[in-house]
């Protein structure tokens, strides 16, 4: 296919037509209200709706009172199972194991002293967190059905062993835990109830601000794409053990609460039954949003709660509802209602459309002015690697280097071994033997954030990107190994602004390099694919990147994508850097690269300039011939 | 030995429930890939339709029949009206559809059926029968001799026919089965059906051996899960002995250890199953990596 570069029209992929060499107009902005009158509707509203709610339980007495408590803690709750689950992407079926945990130890606390329940309740948060990360390792390592497997048989043997200890109760649980949960008294209904609804809202703001964090932007990688995840140096293991940790505490202090608010334990909250709820009530809220435990709570739980009266139809009406959820809403009530909020927002704000399939970086002229700031890159070699999967030798024996300041293209038939010597440079597969070296440095066994921290990123051969992120979230993602915040600093206001403010500087100038700039802010699941793909090396380009490594970045690019594509790989080399390109396009990679390696069966064919590749008798029938025709 | 004898029989009549509901897990876990969390509650219900049915003066045989076409129809039409339009879903969400469809059936056995333990008549003679230090009755024999031959049936369908790999390739990758010209919603539909059939006969047929009530699915499905897992979920045969090997185990242990921890250890040798599992399959993985 020959470049349409320079043609006035081009038919672009959503079937719109742009103008091409014209600078971009400026975005049309529809009619909007003042500034102030939309921030009135976007804090007034919830507010509003908010204080409804939390009116509800105070206008119905006791009864009310006691629903309201229950529903505002396993609100809370709900944030603990949500991490697990919507966010890090893990069936987790036995959260009430931890919930249990915190319940029981302030029942323990109550049977044996006088002491203030809030006490126990503390005491019932470092309980849960200490057994959340004792078993963490081990469980964190079990994956798929298996992972939700161990997690609700832990919920029926801890459920069934509690009820053959004599010390917390049997079956008949522990009674008599006090209201004295801060130290000063006992508390009455509606001061509990009050103190209850403080705690999950600030629970709720809290966890909003982890959404937007670096670990919220690890998590949402390690749930997606978490191949991705792991080639822009996030430790998926570590980072799903914290994760566990931090939910277990979460659920020992909900539990806790609990059994302040109902003065009493019976084996059921650690039981099957509790963990089902509190899954339910995360779905039906709406998994991975950070209020929607709330509705799910208020409807799960107060649903039972509220309409004892329904006697023998109460399982139907559960069953039924949570049927209705995840076939009609499986957004859940929060999701379902974020999306549409956020849209209309937008329209009454006037938000600027952007033309996402357009690249901006050209001069008038239709040339591109891409700069990147020119660095002293080193060599990557590759030395007699062998990479075995049983008995089939991937790579056998091969050697090759990727010199700072040229673009390198790796060609060669389907299945020959390209993507499989990437995967061994970057550490996704093992080396049997040979060397990997960047410079000096011998990286063939090193980790895989060491590797980064040397310089050598890569993209991947379909498209990998957050789509739940926007542009700028998922170029951040690669600079995870620039930050050092977790959820601690996360949640603590402040804390983290001047390390996430570099981040974002970092890429912002990376996306401005690229020419993407302006599409920051823009939901990734809209992009087309030649915006995509520079999303992907602008990731690769948050380290200091030395050596990039590029899978197939111009499949599926139209050819004006392409040469914008091709500008950037150049200007990459002319920076210093070491550009190493698997490409299947002979006419993209004839233009562009200075040095071509030819792999066929996991060795070795040929290599030489693009004159000599393009003669070589061998190549031409191993390769070129068969692929001339696209 | 007389006592070993027969609590080991025990363990395998026992076994057998756990292994027909860790069949038709593992059933619908390789034609749909759903964890479907309601097939204890299924064969729970269709066990108390078919109670409620003799207890009108249905003759045993057409309950029995009755409850095989309803465990059919629950779990087929489970299938085809709900997680087929879910396409999209999460394993999460999917998962989350069936304890929906578990909590229903067990309102509905309240609604119909009442919350006070049942059991019934069997569909041959009450009599029983001695072989030696051995003593069981024949509907003891007969719900045995019909699990195990309904799974081996389920299994020669499943991995001896074209039907039966066309069921797998359906679960594995429905759209390039779709494109094979697999009909999938149809398979899928036969098969999740078809594990009902078998959940609707076991329970029928469980009657006379026990006392179920509504309540018991979702623990029942956990003994499936334990029948299935120690195999790898994923083999017909490996779900009828591991739910035997467990049944075995599990009755012994009870008779011979402590029944007040039965459950405990029951549950935690799955969990240990499950990290084995784990373990292997990771081993497995170092070699197979592509």
């Amino acid at each position: 296919m020959k470049s349409a570069h320079g043609t006035d029209v081009r038919p672009l992929p959503t079937g719109q037509t742009a103008p091409v060499g014209e600078d971009i107009e400026a975005p049309a902005r529809r009619p909007r209200l003042p500034r102030a009158a939309v921030a009135a509707i976007r804090w007034g509203i919830p507010l509003l709706v908010l204080l409804f709610a939390i009116r509800w339980p105070l206008v119905n007495g006791d009864f009310g009172l006691h629903i309201g408590s229950i529903v505002a803690i396993y609100a809370l709750g709900v944030i603990g199972i949500d991490l697990v689950v919507g966010r890090a992407g893990m069936l987790q079926l036995g959260y009430a194991v931890f919930f249990g945990i915190g319940a029981y130890t302030v029942g323990v606390v109550a049977k044996h002293s006088d002491v203030a329940s809030g006490l126990g309740v503390l005491l019932g948060v470092l309980v849960a967190t200490v057994v959340a990360a004792v078993v963490g390792t081990a469980v964190v390592g079990v994956s798929g059905y298996l992972f939700a497997l161990v997690t609700l048989a832990a919920s029926a043997a801890l459920e069934s062993l509690v009820r053959a200890i004599p010390a917390l109760g049997e079956t008949a649980g522990l009674a008599g835990v006090n209201r004295n949960l801060l130290g000063t008294g006992e508390l009455e209904a509606m001061p509990l109830y009050f103190i209850l609804v403080a705690l999950t809202l600030v629970a709720v703001a809290l966890y909003s601000r982890v959404r937007r964090s670096r670990v919220g932007r690890s998590l949402e990688a390690l749930r997606q794409t978490p191949h991705v995840a792991e080639a822009s140096g996030i430790d998926l293991r570590r980072l799903k053990f914290k994760v566990w940790v931090v939910s277990g505490a979460i659920g020992g202090f909900a539990g806790g609460l609990y059994a302040v608010a109902v003065q009493f334990v019976s084996p059921d909250v650690l039981g099957v039954q509790t963990s089902i709820s509190f899954l339910v009530m995360n779905v039906v809220g709406g998994a991975g949003t950070a209020w929607g435990g709330i509705p799910g709570a208020a409807l799960v739980r107060g649903l039972v709660q509220g309409v004892q009266g329904l006697g023998d139809y109460q399982l139907v009406i559960a069953g039924a509802a949570t049927i209705a959820v995840v076939a009609w809403f499986p957004r859940g009530i929060a999701g379902s209602i974020e999306r549409p909020w956020r849209r209309l927002l937008d329209r009454l704000g006037g938000s600027p459309q952007v033309e996402v399939s357009v690249v901006q970086g050209r001069d008038v002229d239709g040339h591109y002015s891409l700069s990147f700031p020119d660095i002293a890159a080193p060599r990557l070699s590759i030395e007699t690697l062998t990479v075995r999967f049983g008995g089939l030798y991937a790579i056998d024996g091969f050697s090759m280097t990727v010199e700072p300041g040229r673009v390198t293209a790796l060609v060669g038939p389907n299945g020959s071994g390209k993507t499989t010597l990437v995967n061994a440079v970057t550490g996704r597969v093992p080396a049997e033997s040979g060397v990997v070296r960047v410079g000096d440095e011998d990286i063939t066994h090193a980790s895989r954030q060491h590797r980064i921290n040397t310089g050598v990123t890569r993209t991947f051969q379909l498209v990998s990107l957050c789509e739940s992120l926007t542009v700028r979230e998922n170029v951040m993602l690669g600079g995870h190994t620039a930050g050092t915040a977790g959820f601690l600093r996360a949640v603590i206001p402040g804390a983290t602004a001047a390390e996430e403010a570099a981040i974002r500087d970092r890429a912002n100038l990376v996306m401005q390099s690229l020419g993407i700039e302006h599409l920051a802010d823009e939901n990734t699941a809209d992009l087309p694919a030649g915006p995509k793909r520079l999303v992907e090396i602008c990731r690769c380009l948050m380290t200091n990147s030395s050596v990039v490594l590029l899978d197939e970045p111009a499949s599926g690019l139209n050819a004006a994508e392409r040469d914008h594509l091709a500008a950037v790989l150049s200007e990459l080399a002319r920076s210093g850097r070491g550009v190493l390109l698997i490409e299947h396009d002979m006419q993209f990679v004839m233009g562009i690269a200075d040095w071509i390696v030819v792999l066929r069966d996991g060795a070795k064919l040929a290599e030489g300039r693009p004159a000599e590749i393009r003669t070589d008798s061998q190549v031409i029938e191993a390769y070129l011939g068969e692929g001339e025709g696209d | 030995m007389d006592r070993f004898l027969n609590v080991t029989w025990s363990g395998v009549w026992i076994g057998c429930e756990y292994a027909a509901i860790g069949v038709a897990l593992v059933v619908n876990f390789r034609a749909a890939r759903v964890v479907n969390v309601a097939v204890g509650q299924v064969f729970v219900f269709t066990a108390l339709l078919a109670a409620w049915l003799q207890a009108d003066g249905t003759d045993p045989w057409v309950a029995l029949l009755a409850a095989l076409v309803v465990g059919g129809a629950i779990t087929g039409g489970q299938d085809y009206l709900l997680l087929q339009r879910l396409r999209w879903a999460t394993p999460a969400t999917l998962l989350l559809a069936t304890v929906g469809v578990s909590t229903l059936l067990s309102g509905a056995a309240v609604v119909f059926f009442g919350r006070d333990p049942i059991s019934g008549k069997g569909v041959v003679s009450e009599g029983s029968f001695e072989l030696g230090p051995w003593r069981t009755s024949w509907n003891t024999v007969l719900f045995v001799a019909s699990v195990i031959v309904l799974v081996l049936a389920l299994w020669w369908l499943s991995a001896k026919t074209d039907v039966g790999r066309a069921t797998s390739a359906a679960g594995h990758d429905a759209g390039a089965a779709a494109m094979l010209g697999i009909n999938v919603p149809l398979l899928r539909l036969t098969a999740t059906a078809g594990s009902g059939v078998l959940l609707g006969v076991a329970g029928a047929l469980f009657l006379p051996l026990g006392v179920l009530d509504f309540s018991l699915g979702l623990r029942l499905t956990l003994f499936g899960f334990v029948a299935a897992a120690i195999s790898g979920y994923y083999s017909v045969p490996g779900a009828l002995i591991g739910g035997l090997t467990f049944g075995v185990v599990d009755a012994l242990g009870t008779a011979y250890l402590s029944s007040t921890f039965g459950l405990f250890f029951t549950f935690s040798a799955l969990i240990i199953i499950a990290f084995a599992t784990q373990w292997v399959r990771t081993e497995r993985q170092v070699f197979e990596t592509v």
